[in-house]
């Protein structure tokens, strides 16, 4: 068997079109050709200096062979024509032994995709000692605020993308995208947290966050312990995206299909209040997440996933429109967790309201303030019902103020009641992603009525 | 931590729940999270069962534990022989890593918890 490998320009257009003709060859009636190369580079730090820089070259080409009732997908680490016949090899009986569903087809091109402008910008992957600059000014911005240890990691990516279908698809995109999430203390039990993410350096705010980290983590000395009951909740970026994104999965036909959906049978449906409009715009100008084209090479689009309450669009690739006899939303998206192209929403956006954080505070009265959290975790997916942490700076509001910081206390409601109870938006938004939140998400501060919090019993 | 379980009892798990006369036995869980300082953690039972005088009867629907560490910890008062383990996955990052761990151990009895749900 001759094998060649391959890198770089080469790599990417023609890696693609050797996967479709081999792929044709084994039989396959649908095609995707697709490869991934990433460069990331990082830099974390902890207890105000870096520990560990790293860079990983990733090169991914991935695979997709369509049978008409029949399809599975692979994404490989090896770029050789030897490792894509063996896997297409690997491939073919592991196809034959999934049960037959509903006849579908990959999107038929060509197409003309829509340039989204700011995707990319050339300086992001050129930056190497940069970097540390960008740790140093986070860590020094939050030590200035008060903060005595400060941890977090700072990544920038680089991502070139190529696809090449049976079906006449040939679309080619590159992406940048930096982002830092830090952690700041001021005692061990007053903490804070601040995130920058952009797809360009002008955008990138380290030295804010690191502001906005260490200020929080000043502000939470000395916590009270917090009570449990029904609240309301003023909602900071951080825990309110980690919660979006569970309504972003919920929306799409994977999830409903699989039953790990609470808005199953809920199209069309109110599912929360008039304030919420969630949009996956993956055609965002300088959207972290955005991107012309899907997986199976479907253009990109704007998907109001909930508009003003109504549940409106369920995320579709071809493969689950198909089923739903309705068309793809081009959300078809490698999702390694479960080794298959499935819908996902990519870049996430909720609708700004005209109230600043503080306007929140007063209209909430007495409740809390919680500005991040880890460990959401569902009791049960097609209810909603769930519980997660707030972490680092949380504190109570009083008489339409913000009081003093509390600690020991969980979220513990329901995703549907949270969305419906949910009275006003802030404006002023920023982006979000670290690690709780894997779909970038960009929003301000939310107010949620009548939360439900639990505290330890003993 | 890959590898750490309870180090078992002598006694059978019908001898653990032979004298309770009113508990609830949690054999899975679904929802669970825990704060980062490991003080505050909650498990919602999935598969649970109602103890009445010794025996398992009626199924419990989503009986809530949510206690701290030292409370779970110095609640135990017996521990079975038989153990079981499952392998699993924990995620490390940042960036994410899965790390492969074995995880179970024997059944365990706690005394005088309150068993809740909702706020």
């Amino acid at each position: 068997m001759q094998t060649t490998v391959q890198s770089g320009e080469s790599l990417l257009r023609d890696l693609p079109r050797q996967i479709v003709q081999r792929g044709a060859k084994a039989g396959a009636g649908d095609i995707v050709g697709g490869v991934e190369v990433e460069k990331r580079r990082m830099v974390r730090f902890s207890n105000n200096v870096v520990t560990v820089v790293q860079t990983w070259d990733i090169t991914s080409p991935i695979i997709y062979l369509g049978f008409g009732t029949r399809s599975i997908a692979s994404r490989l680490s090896d770029t050789s024509t030897a490792a894509v016949d063996e896997s297409i090899q690997q491939m073919l009986p592991a196809v034959n032994a999934l049960p037959e569903t509903v006849e579908s087809h990959i999107p038929r091109g060509p197409f003309q995709y829509k340039n989204v402008p700011g995707l990319f910008d050339s300086k992001v992957p050129r930056l190497e000692a940069e970097l540390m600059d960008m740790v140093e000014s986070a860590i020094n911005a939050s030590l200035a605020e008060g903060a005595k240890r400060v941890s977090g990691v700072l990544t920038s990516y680089h991502t070139r993308k190529s696809l090449y279908t049976s079906t006449g698809v040939d679309a080619s995109t590159e992406l940048t995208m930096v982002e830092v999430s830090l952690r700041s203390f001021a005692e061990d039990d007053a903490s804070g947290q601040g995130v920058s993410v952009s797809t360009s350096l002008k955008d990138f705010d380290p030295e804010g966050a690191g502001r906005e980290s260490g200020s929080f983590a000043k502000q939470s000395l000395h916590p009270g312990q917090g009570h449990e009951g029904k609240h309301n909740v003023v909602f900071g970026p951080s825990i309110f995206a980690n919660l979006l994104n569970t309504v972003a999965f919920s929306a799409s036909a994977y999830a409903i299909d699989a039953g790990y959906s609470f808005f199953a049978d809920k199209l069309g449906q109110k599912v929360g209040s008039e304030q919420v409009t969630l949009v996956d715009d993956r055609l965002r100008p300088a959207g972290p997440g955005a991107i012309p084209f899907d997986d199976e090479g479907h253009p990109s689009q704007t998907n109001n996933l909930v508009a003003k309450g109504t549940f409106e669009t369920v995320s579709h690739d071809s493969r689950t429109a198909a089923k739903l006899k309705t068309r793809s939303t081009g959300n078809a998206t490698w999702f390694s967790d479960i080794g298959q192209i499935v819908p996902i929403p990519t870049c996430l956006v909720l609708d700004e309201g005209d109230r600043s954080r503080e306007d929140l505070f007063e209209e909430a009265g007495d409740g809390l303030y919680i500005t991040n959290n880890w460990y959401t975790r569902f009791q049960n997916y097609r209810t909603g019902d769930f519980s997660t942490i707030p972490r680092d700076a949380m504190f109570l509001i009083r008489n339409g103020k913000l009081g003093p910081p509390v600690k020991g206390l969980r979220v513990s409601d329901n995703m549907i009641h949270i969305l419906q109870s949910t009275r006003a938006v802030s404006r002023g938004r920023k982006w979000m992603r670290w690690w709780e939140v894997d779909i970038p998400t960009y929003l301000g501060h939310v107010l949620v009525d009548r939360v439900g919090i639990t505290r330890s019993t003993g | 931590m890959a590898n750490t379980y309870m180090k078992p009892g002598d006694q059978t798990f019908d001898e653990l729940i032979g004298d309770i006369r009113h508990g609830v036995y949690l054999k899975t869980f679904m929802e669970w999270n825990i704060d980062d300082k490991r003080f505050n953690e909650r498990y919602v039972g999935h598969e649970a069962y109602l103890i009445e005088n010794g025996e398992l009867t009626s199924y419990v629907r989503n009986p809530v534990l949510e206690l701290t560490t030292p409370k779970l910890y110095s609640s135990v008062d017996a521990v079975s022989k038989e153990m079981e383990f499952d392998a699993g996955t924990c995620g490390k990052g940042d960036p994410m890593q899965g790390a492969p761990v074995y995880e179970g151990g024997p059944s365990v009895r706690l005394r005088n918890i309150r068993l809740g749900g909702g706020a």
